[in-house]
């Protein structure tokens, strides 16, 4: 959710002691790993709130264009064959993409959460859920296309 | 949010990649749009580099010490308040015992008297090994921490 790896670090840590101050509280109506990371997406969403950085982008501009703007320029078509110039780049992507976005699909590709497991923890609804990660791939897709022409 | 936009083939294809990479399963060559979502899907697999120091867990901890110190802290003056009445009881019963010492033999030594003290006797050692045994659970918790 945060890019710059100092504040990340430090909200790591942070996560670390609410779990340990407030490990009372957890009363197993949901598995652990759940609630750790309930405790982390707030910790960091609170971070995120205090410097006013947007969680999600407006719905009618979630397109492949604003990822083009934000990932650097500096692509090499012909290099782009090799897989792992297009594995770069598409981590870029990834990278710029709204921190809800991308904590959404880490949650789901990376640490196989549920979309249920996801929303309880988030407290978005699961439609929601569905609904950000379908336009999250799909945008990730056209920026791939776009950048390396149709692969399909 | 709405599901404007929503297309459910384009969500069966992003999970069937999903899944195949999940899986390790190799790819088919009759993939189609399958493809892309498969290179995004890997991509998504790889878990971000973290660099935390080889100390983190060392800071962490420190700082978690004052915390457990802390909540230590809070637990002490309930014990104490739970000390205090417990010595004003003894004090009562030691007045009482003292203004109705003869009335109180008496009804000792009737029958109805020595097995209400039996049991008050019995009471008393059934509290006080319940107390022992959970101080020393929580003596051997904190040995092994």
């Amino acid at each position: 959710m945060v890019r710059n790896p100092e504040d990340a670090r430090d909200l790591c840590q942070e996560t670390f002691l609410r779990v340990f101050k407030y490990l009372h509280q957890y009363r197993f109506d949901s598995p652990l790993k759940s609630w750790v990371a309930q405790v982390a997406y707030s910790v960091a969403k609170r971070h995120l709130e205090r410097k006013r950085i947007p969680m999600a982008d407006e719905p009618d501009d979630a397109e492949a264009g604003s990822l083009l703007d934000s990932v650097s320029d500096g692509f090499d078509l012909e290099a782009a064959n090799a897989d792992d110039q297009i594995n770069r780049l598409l981590h870029s992507a990834i990278d710029a993409l709204p921190a809800l976005q991308r904590s959404l699909l880490t949650m789901y590709h990376l640490d196989e959460l549920t979309i249920s497991e996801i929303a309880s923890i988030t407290g978005i609804a699961e439609g929601s859920v569905k609904s950000h990660l379908f336009r999250s791939r799909k945008r990730l897709r056209q920026w791939l296309e776009l950048r390396t022409g149709v692969i399909t | 949010m709405t599901n404007q936009g929503f297309d459910d083939g384009e969500w069966q294809a992003q999970e069937r990649a999903r899944k195949a990479v999940r899986e390790g399963a190799e790819p088919s060559g009759d993939e189609g749009a399958d493809v892309a979502y498969r290179r995004i899907a890997q991509a998504l697999r790889e878990p971000p580099s973290i660099n935390l120091p080889s100390d983190f867990a060392t800071d962490v901890a420190k700082l978690a010490s004052p915390s457990a110190a802390s909540f230590h802290a809070k637990a002490d003056p309930e014990l104490r308040i739970a000390g205090t009445l417990a010595g004003i009881l003894v004090a009562c019963c030691v007045v009482v015992g003292f203004l109705y010492a003869g009335t109180l033999a008496s009804f000792l030594v009737s029958p109805l008297g020595a097995w209400s003290f039996s049991a008050l006797c019995c009471a008393a050692a059934a509290q006080g090994f319940q107390l022992l045994t959970k101080r020393m659970a929580r003596d051997f918790e904190a040995s092994l921490r």
